[in-house]
């Protein structure tokens, strides 16, 4: 036992370490598990490539010779219609007795039930989406046949438009014709690849009817004309009316009676000219949802109200398709009329397959879809009908559907297991051998005995008919492997891996207890003095306790974390407001605690401003800033305001750097040091004279190197810290444990710090430099005020647990303040090329680390021994170094697990909300941002500890020290 | 001493006008509520019925509405509260009524700017379309903070430090001073909680909520020190006789 505590006691750098050690590994597990990664392949499929696949061995290809056009399978049908009805509901097409009750809004599609009633050339689909069920990822999801993930790492980072092989992509380089016309996503997704397209904004969710009238406008025209082979009309009316209103009400209805008026002119149009010559004599209509909502209108998760959409299918060929009865796996019910309405599944990964099949174009690359046999046979079950319509045999029909379809299956299977062995072969994260072996194995299966051309079933002809039943066999194997692949997708790509999650978060979570453990380890008497003895610092433990739960707490809306910022400055300004009536209770440093609140009344401003760039950007949010529009900033006294002050902060921070080292008496390594740094500041000044317009001109300074500068600061910055390094190597006195020295250290370091992240925030730079050091100053004076009064150092805390939390929070408000926000737009790229014009990854990186994360994790973790020294040189005049490691080591832990819980809260809300609707948008990179912060800020703990501290714990001066009390 | 008799039936006087008025207030709450509800499915109807244009102002409106019951409140509580504590000044034979009500008074403007300050500190909107909106809120913070312990202590640095600050009442008039303005406060930053959600109610613009908060919480802890106030007066009563 007192060896355990010896060890606790002694190696507090041991302590935070192994804690950094753990965050790292839980980090790691959990984001294994939760941050689903897909590597898109930057390679396209061409009509060439089938001559690879074993399909077309020898002459067993009977079409081959027949028509050139071909590419990888047989046109089906000529001319397609698409009408994506964005969020529609299964139930929205389905007649209402497929449903325990009616609802008010279902059977309003009748004109889609009745011809799927009555028509045996028409059916509706229930169409299984995948997560995330957003129209975005699910219109990439639907063109390229696989499964979009959160970071799909590819060449598009940033930019909307796919650029992985995708439908349209094949439709647009295989001389179709494709017409769109709806929501605007489409054009942002496929810039180039329309050859007409009407794009109308989808952006105001407000907006019921923009989108659908202009797609109305431009739909019954075009089908009159003969300019298009594919045509996309994308209608969003129901998914705003599902938004802001819900499923349950009158404009949702309004809405779907609209639709099943234009679907019933679409459809008579069609119709009508589907004669034999006429404009629509191969036509096939495709009627659509991409994805299903909930009864509120929500929709992104993995709900079964979510994922389950519809699709309606239509051949306009005469005689109409049969379809075999092998794999028909439809359900059948009486509808409103006693008609039987039959409606089958379908998955949408298998979409761009089957129109791909349909279209005769090459499958995209990337797709792992199957050709679905239901909607393949709508479109080509009687293609071949006409030659063979005198065959003697019963079910010869049938025979010449098999064929052709396991010909296409053959090519879909050969294609999808190509993308599987080039995916696990250039993808870092792959798949696992043994799944690759498996899933070779069944292909390998399917292929083996028998191809599906007819001379090879010869053998199995009796009479003159064919034997079906090696060719069903052979579809059978293909279907499992194709469905196989495309199971081991979804668990690769779509599902979380909550153990791992669990895993991970549990590891994090230990870490809590082991602060607590760590910061107690004085003396266990000290707690009850703690709950019994001092209130005063009780109340603030608590009260500092509250706010960090609070703030973790608002993590687990969305609300709260778009608006982070503003609940961060929210919880400072309180704490601040419980200083200020503890001033008054004391009567002494009122100054301090109003000039604290005015600082963060400042803060608050600035992080709006920044609050409304970000609403600029971003999807979820608009913010009104209205004070901000009484600022014109084109005046040109703002101007030349934006170019001098900032110079003049940075003078006047230089000044201040030089008055505390012309009063402090140190040695001559810190003193370098800071030198150094006020020679950065200045070289900065001339920087952004020599760039402004305003001042280069009068002082003549545009000659010199843009990136000179910069490079130099980095280079000094770089030199500080590897002098600081290593300056226990160039002196060994004993009395570093005295504050004085401490404060020095602290000095030197955050002044070598300063000048590389003041160059790389920018102008702002300074003034948050001036506002940080107003704020540290004021939280470590405030934090002072009972200190007087109490001389003791009573309980466990040896410090004033408020004053940390203030810390802690003011670096959070520091990140909003110098514009940043938690996502990836947020980033403040032209940091990264300060200095320099070239992009190397890896300086560019740290370059953008350090930006993003100077002034909220750097500079606070580096200057938290102020607070330490300068309340020991107020309160106490003894010099007794070891309370005052004591004091510094119990700070950064708590520093330390007040970053820690939020992370873990932020964790948790991600856990709990992985099926939200913005868990891409808005979780994940919030995500990712606290766990790097945290990662960071421990990391920069140990570091920190060793700069200030070192090893020196484990010396037997300390032991001697602890034989004394 | 016939003269705290008399008080004290004054104050049962009071506590009763109080409460009827606490009633009736609630009673307007209720009907602010229903109101606002209809005016929402009056709102979402609107948005049904095409006339989206300009939802924004439908929205305003709404709010206005809202305004005006707070502001009515604050007609109704203001000479309330302060005839009501005024009663309780300290050192009634140094300092007249009719003085203590002008210290209440005149202290309704200085509370609201320092409660518009702490607001403004704490993120409250700023701007000139919700100027009169923060006006009304600080003064209805401050009747609720400011004015009664003006009437009660005037300028009394010591005493207001003492229930401010220190948090530690004394008399019972302590009580009803330093209690109800806590809660207040108190109520008020809970109020403001609900305010960055994306829930798009009326009632959720600056300041109505946080009004609301700010009302529950005096109302609460008006309750409360009434419950510890009165076994006190009950007590002192029989001494007094």
């Amino acid at each position: 036992m007192m060896e355990m505590g010896d060890w606790w006691r002694r190696g507090k750098w041991r302590i935070m370490v192994m804690l950094t050690m753990l965050h790292i590994v839980g980090i790691l597990i959990f984001t294994r598990g939760f941050l689903l990664t897909r590597t898109e392949l930057p390679y396209y499929s061409n009509c060439s490539d089938v001559s690879e696949s074993p399909c077309f061995t020898g002459q067993s290809n009977p079409y081959q010779n027949q028509s050139n056009s071909r590419c990888w399978t047989r046109p089906a049908v000529d001319r397609l219609v698409i009408i994506v009805l964005d969020a529609l509901r299964f139930d929205f097409v389905a007649p209402s007795t497929f449903f325990k009750e009616p609802k008010p809004w279902m059977d309003k599609l009748q004109v889609l039930q009745k011809l799927a009633s009555t028509k045996r050339s028409a059916r509706i689909f229930k169409a299984i989406a995948d997560p995330p069920t957003t129209s975005l990822q699910r219109l990439k999801g639907l063109t390229t046949g696989g499964l979009p993930t959160f970071i799909d790492v590819g060449n598009s980072f940033g930019a909307p438009a796919i650029l992985e092989d995708n439908l349209i992509h094949q439709l647009a380089s295989n001389g179709k014709r494709v017409v769109m016309m709806g929501d605007d996503t489409w054009v942002q997704l496929f810039p180039h690849h329309f050859k007409k397209s009407y794009p109308y904004p989808s952006f105001n969710v407000k907006d019921l009817h923009t989108v659908d009238n202009g797609c109305i406008e431009h739909l019954l025209p075009s089908l009159y004309e003969e300019d298009w082979d594919v045509l996309i009309a994308h209608f969003l009316g129901v998914d705003h009316a599902g938004h802001i209103l819900g499923v349950d009400s009158v404009p949702m209805i309004e809405k779907l009676e609209q639709y099943n008026e234009i679907l019933d002119k679409v459809i008579e149009v069609l119709d009508n000219q589907s004669g034999p010559g006429g404009l629509h004599e191969n036509t096939f209509l495709l009627v659509m949802g991409d994805h299903g909502q909930t009864i509120n209108g929500d929709h992104g998760g993995g709900s079964a109200e979510e994922v389950e959409t519809s699709v309606f299918a239509m051949s306009f060929k005469k005689p109409p398709p049969t379809m075999p009865s092998e794999f028909d796996t439809s359900s059948c019910e009486m509808d409103l009329d006693q008609k039987k309405t039959c409606i089958s599944s379908f998955q949408q990964l298998d979409f761009a397959a089957t129109v791909s099949a349909l279209l005769g174009v090459p499958f995209p690359f990337g797709s792992i879809g199957r050709v679905s046999p239901e909607l393949y046979t709508l479109g080509a079950g009687t293609w071949n009908l006409e030659n063979n319509i005198e065959g003697n045999c019963p079910n010869q029909k049938e025979e010449e559907w098999m064929q052709n379809y396991c010909n296409v299956l053959c090519i879909n299977s050969w294609q999808v297991k190509r993308y599987i062995d080039i995916y696990s072969a250039s993808s870092v994260i792959g798949f696992s051998s043994e799944d690759l072996l498996h899933i070779s194995d069944m292909y390998a299966q399917a292929e083996e005995n028998w191809s599906c051309s007819s001379e090879s079933l010869l053998l199995f002809k009796d009479e003159s008919c064919y034997s079906s039943l090696p060719l069903k066999r052979k579809i059978d194997a293909y279907f499992k492997f194709l469905l196989n692949v495309a199971e081991l997708a979804r668990s690769k790509w779509t599902e979380f891996d909550l153990k791992m999650m669990g895993i991970g978060f549990v590891i994090i979570l230990i870490s809590l207890p082991i602060y607590f453990l760590a910061m107690m380890t004085k003396s266990v008497n000290g707690f009850s003095s703690l709950l019994f003895g001092d209130s005063e610092i009780f109340v603030k433990l608590v009260f500092a306790l509250f706010m960090v739960v609070i703030r973790a707490c608002s993590f687990l809306s969305n609300s709260y974390i778009l608006e982070e910022g503003k609940v961060a400055s929210f919880l400072l300004a309180t704490t601040a407001m419980f200083k200020l009536r503890n001033s008054i209770k004391r009567e002494k440093m009122l100054v301090e605690a109003i000039v604290f609140l005015l600082l963060i009344t400042i803060l608050r401003f600035t992080i709006e401003v920044g609050l409304s760039k970000q609403a600029a950007t971003s999807l979820f949010m608009s913010t009104h800033s209205s004070w901000l529009v009484e600022i014109d900033p084109g005046h040109p006294v703002w101007i030349y305001m934006a170019e001098i002050i900032p110079i003049l902060a940075l003078i006047f921070l230089a000044y201040l750097l030089y008055i505390i080292m012309a009063r402090s008496s140190c040695h001559s390594i810190w003193k370098y040091v800071v030198l150094g740094t006020i020679l950065c500041y200045i070289l900065i000044a001339v920087h952004w004279a020599s760039e402004s317009d305003v001042l280069s001109s009068m002082l003549m300074l545009q000659g010199i190197g843009r990136n000179f500068i910069p490079r130099i600061i980095y280079a000094v910055g770089l030199g500080q810290l590897l002098l600081l390094a290593f300056s226990p190597l160039f002196h060994k006195d004993r009395d570093l444990e005295s504050k004085m020295h401490l404060l020095i250290k602290t000095l030197a370091m955050l002044s070598s710090c300063s000048s590389t992240i003041i160059v790389l925030s920018g102008k702002q730079g300074p003034l948050v430099a001036l506002v940080t050091i107003t704020g540290g100053y004021c939280i470590m004076r405030l934090g002072n005020i009972d200190r007087g009064s109490t001389d003791k150092v009573a309980g466990i805390l040896t410090f004033d647990p408020l004053s940390v939390t203030q810390w802690s929070l003011l670096a959070t408000c520091l990140f909003f303040v110098t514009g940043h926000w938690c996502a990836f737009d947020g980033l403040r790229y032209g940091a990264a090329f300060i200095g320099y014009d070239e992009f190397v990854l890896v300086r560019q990186a740290i370059l953008l680390m350090i930006d993003t994360f100077g002034f909220s994790h750097i500079i606070p973790v580096f200057g938290l021994p102020f607070l330490v020294a300068r309340q020991k040189l107020l309160g106490h005049t003894d010099q007794d170094g070891r309370l005052l490691l004591l004091q510094l080591s119990q700070m950064y832990l708590m520093y330390g697990l007040i970053t820690a819980a939020s992370v873990i809260a932020t964790i948790l809300c991600v856990i709990i909300q992985r099926r939200h609707l913005m868990v891409w948008g808005l979780f994940a990179p919030k995500f990712v941002f606290d766990v790097v912060g945290l990662i960071l800020t421990d990391i920069l703990i140990c570091l920190a500890w060793f700069y200030y501290v070192g090893r020196r714990e484990d010396g037997t001066q300390l032991t001697t020290l602890d034989h004394r009390d | 001493m016939p003269n705290v008799g008399l008080d004290n039936n004054l104050y049962e006087n009071i506590v009763e006008t109080i409460v009827r008025s606490v009633r009736n207030e609630l009673e307007n709450f209720k009907n602010q509520i229903k109101a606002e509800m209809t005016e929402n499915m009056k709102l979402r109807h609107m948005i049904a019925m095409d006339d989206i244009r300009n939802p924004k102002k439908v929205k305003l409106e709404s709010i206005e509405g809202d305004d005006d019951g707070i502001n009515q409140l604050e007609v109704t509580m203001c000479p309330l509260v302060i005839l009501f504590y005024s009663c309780f000044r300290k050192n009634p034979e140094k300092c007249s009524y009719l003085k203590a009500v002008i210290r209440g008074v005149l202290a309704l403007p200085i509370g609201a700017l320092v409660n518009a300050l702490g607001a403004i500190a704490l993120g409250a909107p700023v701007g000139i379309q919700y100027f009169p909106k923060t006006v009304n809120w600080s003064l209805l913070m401050s009747l609720f903070t400011f004015v009664p312990a003006a009437s009660v202590f005037g300028s009394s640095w010591e005493d207001w430090r003492r229930i401010f600050a220190h948090t530690k009442p004394n008399a019972s008039v302590d009580y009803m001073i330093c209690l109800p303005a806590h809660g207040a406060v108190i109520g008020a930053w809970f109020g403001a909680w609900p305010m960055p959600l994306d829930w798009e109610r009326p009632w959720q613009e600056w300041p109505i909520c946080v009004s609301y908060g700010a009302m529950a919480g005096y109302l609460i802890t008006m309750v409360l020190s009434f419950v510890l106030v009165l076994p006190r007066g009950r007590q002192q009563h029989p001494k007094a006789d």
